[in-house]
């Protein structure tokens, strides 16, 4: 290695970095983050540029900011965003990452567009080759929703927003189930389980799943409370058969019995194959709820009709422009009301209150 | 960690982590670039010194200079002081940790991880930074505080500056660790780690060595002996420059055989023969030798040694980043001056 041309010293490096970099528009800014439209000044590549602000956060470096720069840092997968660089100046920290402009829930809202039912066997089969790359890698996403699973311009689904995740597997370590906004958190961490899998994110991915059927949330509780009673009215209260040891979760007690309802009611249009699969998702015990690579291997994804190619898949019309001013004017930010507690990182430490108020979701666009 | 049966037929998964890809080293290049780093910063002394000529005018500045030239340090003088800081952050963090165990901050299944990462953070830290720049009394604290978070085990800095403080109250001396002390190198830290946070030890996989040749002994508490000792070995490893040469797996298999083969017991048929084919072997068992002879010969740096290298640091120190020093005051006031033009849209 040549010395003389590379440089050695951390700042250094940094500040080259730095310089490949341009800035181009403010896209979007929440009070954790301001997002840029960025380019890459020798290849023209377009850019995201997600500058962390940092100004006034007491203990320095903000957990949800290391959790995503540590997870993406590892992470190369077709249907995980790409962090393409870091940087920093000053007091903040810039991720580049890849320019994606548009995410699953913008879709699903827009009530113009018709999807097929390869439509959602698409984008669901590529869901799971994201989350079941992260599972392989012994990380949990921990907030799969729509709105976090982005959309590139060639049709790819990626998964976003890592703020959330950390690595899992070693059963003495204590993990918080204050975790996942709660429409998508499994019943176990609605219970107060402290130790848990990959199972989570495959329950958040069968909400998901459902939600692209129904195109309206499947499972919008009001409160964390009502939000189990809305799952066993939904699925039925499980039976101790079911879900051997629930009752031994911290803060368990007894459940209103809900009957288990018939489930091609609800989803009408869904084929035998998709219902079965979706159903084993949403499993109450955590064990038996199928993993990322085996519902990969379930028939529902060989059987006709073949997914969609991402390339054709539904998408929603929307000038950048618009949606960035609207964003950048503050008022337009949507949060659905399961947001609101959704972030903490008091696992083994306590919870800093300014850290739970000052996170903020953002989207580099957000629905028309 | 890659045994199920969908991972075998991709890449490894440890081949597709920063610690493989970015991380890794032949002990030749290692030795290169600290060589290289070395004399960058010496130059970059040197530089500072001149600079800082023209901002002070008291004192004769070509003193400065030859002072600072007789006594700059060598590459291996560089290393035996970031090593002895070190092995602070292992007396750190336990005395954090009989502080905390108690009220849960700290968790005694973490300890390790946080010892580890933030052990081989200062350690990658040292690659892209020379001690005239950047003390390692101060990269080290920074480093712990980092590693506590990116292990998930965040503590407010209050909580974990105050014992640190009452150590200094205790010992009669003034409070010098202060919170900016330790955030304020946050991001010098972060960088120089190429924001690359995620790093893998051997005490993960040597446990699964323990499970996994549970069935081959039939004496468990003799191998629990062994797995005991073994982690010893680990904990000298972090120490040492092994984790840039091979992965933490080999790592905690060196170790193993090293705590085997000190009690008299052989894994190498009743084991390793049993796991891997002869060819595989060929390639493993000089790996473990090298780990063992390493681990082995691996001595602590004395505070006494630390003492007189830290005391010929104060001559040749790079003015520019030091705190106390006339030009960097003169710089950070030049800066506030000036607005960042990217800042501006």
């Amino acid at each position: 290695m040549d010395a003389s041309s590379k440089p050695i010293f951390g700042e250094d490096i940094n500040k080259e970095t730095e310089s490949l970099y341009k800035k181009e528009k403010k896209l979007g800014e929440g009070t954790y983050a301001v997002v840029y439209l960025g380019r890459h000044v020798k290849t023209d590549r377009k850019v995201a540029i997600k500058k962390i602000k940092l100004g006034n956060a007491r203990s320095g470096l903000d957990m949800s900011a290391i959790r995503e720069v540590k997870a993406l840092r590892e992470l190369r997968h077709p249907n995980v965003i790409e962090l393409i660089d870091v940087f920093s100046h000053k007091a903040n920290l810039n991720l580049v990452l890849e320019f994606l402009d548009m995410d699953l829930e913008a879709v699903i809202k827009e009530k113009s567009l018709v999807f097929m039912p390869a439509d959602i066997k698409s984008w669901l089969m590529m869901a799971l080759r994201g989350l079941d790359h992260c599972h392989k890698c012994w990380l949990l996403h921990r907030d799969l929703k729509p709105n976090n699973f982005l959309i590139a311009s060639d049709g790819q689904l990626k998964l976003a927003d890592f703020g959330l995740a950390r690595e899992f597997g070693d059963v003495q370590r204590v993990m918080t189930s204050q975790t996942v906004t709660r429409w998508y958190r499994a019943p176990e961490l609605l219970l107060g389980a402290t130790n848990y899998s990959g199972a989570v994110d495959m329950w958040a991915m069968g909400c998901v799943f459902a939600e692209l059927l129904l195109r309206t949330p499947y499972l919008a509780g009001s409160s964390d409370l009502d939000q189990l009673t809305t799952i066993f009215k939904a699925r039925g209260t499980p039976s101790e058969d079911e879900w051997p040891g629930i009752n031994k979760l911290p803060m368990g007690f007894k459940f209103e019995q809900h009957p288990r309802p018939q489930f091609s009611e609800l989803f009408r249009g869904a084929s035998d194959d998709a219902l079965n699969l979706m159903n084993q998702m949403l499993l109450f015990n955590p064990t038996d709820r199928i993993s990322a690579a085996q519902a990969l291997r379930h028939p529902y994804f060989t059987n006709h009709p073949r997914p969609t190619e991402p390339a054709k898949l539904p998408r929603v019309q929307q000038p950048m422009a618009a949606t960035a001013d609207s964003e950048a004017s503050g008022k337009k930010r949507q949060y659905n009301d399961a947001f609101d507690d959704v972030f903490a990182d008091n696992e083994g430490g306590a919870l800093d209150p300014v850290h739970a108020s000052k996170r903020a979701d953002l989207r580099i666009s957000s629905p028309a | 960690m890659t045994s199920t049966e969908e991972t075998e037929r991709l890449p490894q998964l440890f081949e597709q982590t920063s610690q493989y890809r970015h991380w890794r080293f032949t002990p030749e290049a290692l030795e290169q670039l600290r060589a290289a780093n070395n004399q960058q910063g010496i130059n970059r002394v040197l530089d500072g010194l001149r600079e800082e000529a023209q901002v002070d005018d008291e004192g004769s500045s070509e003193t400065r200079i030859t002072e600072a030239t007789n006594n700059m340090l060598t590459p291996q003088e560089e290393l035996q002081l970031v090593n002895y800081y070190l092995q602070m952050i292992v007396q750190t963090i336990t005395a954090l940790t009989k502080i905390y165990r108690e009220k849960h901050l700290l968790r005694a299944e973490a300890i390790n991880n946080i010892k580890a990462t933030a052990i081989n953070f200062m350690k990658r830290f040292y690659l892209h930074n020379v001690v005239f720049d950047y003390p390692p009394k101060s990269i080290m604290l920074t480093c712990l505080y980092l590693a506590t978070k990116v292990e998930n085990s965040f503590m407010k800095i209050e909580d974990f500056i105050r014992p640190l403080q009452d150590v200094e109250q205790r010992k009669g001396g003034k409070v010098q660790t202060k919170n900016d002390d330790i955030l304020g190198l946050e991001f010098v830290v972060i960088q120089s780690l190429q924001f690359e946070l995620a790093v893998h030890h051997p005490y993960r996989p040597a446990y699964g060595f323990f499970l996994d040749m549970q069935a081959y002994f039939e004496d468990v508490s003799q191998l629990k002996a062994i797995y005991d000792r073994a982690q010893q070995l680990i904990d000298t490893s972090l120490f040492t420059d092994l984790v840039f040469f091979y992965q933490p797996s080999q790592i905690a298999l060196g170790a193993f055989k090293t705590a085997a083969k000190e009690k008299d017991i052989d894994i190498d048929t009743a084991y390793l023969a049993q796991r891997f084919d002869a060819q595989s072997l060929e390639v493993l068992f000089p790996i473990l030798d090298e780990i063992q002879e390493t681990i082995l010969g691996f001595k602590i740096i004395s505070k006494k040694n630390a003492q007189a290298i830290d005391r010929k640091l104060i001559l040749c120190r790079n003015p520019e980043k030091n705190p106390n020093s006339k030009l960097y005051k003169k710089k950070v006031a030049d800066q506030a001056e000036t607005p960042y033009v990217s800042d501006s849209d």
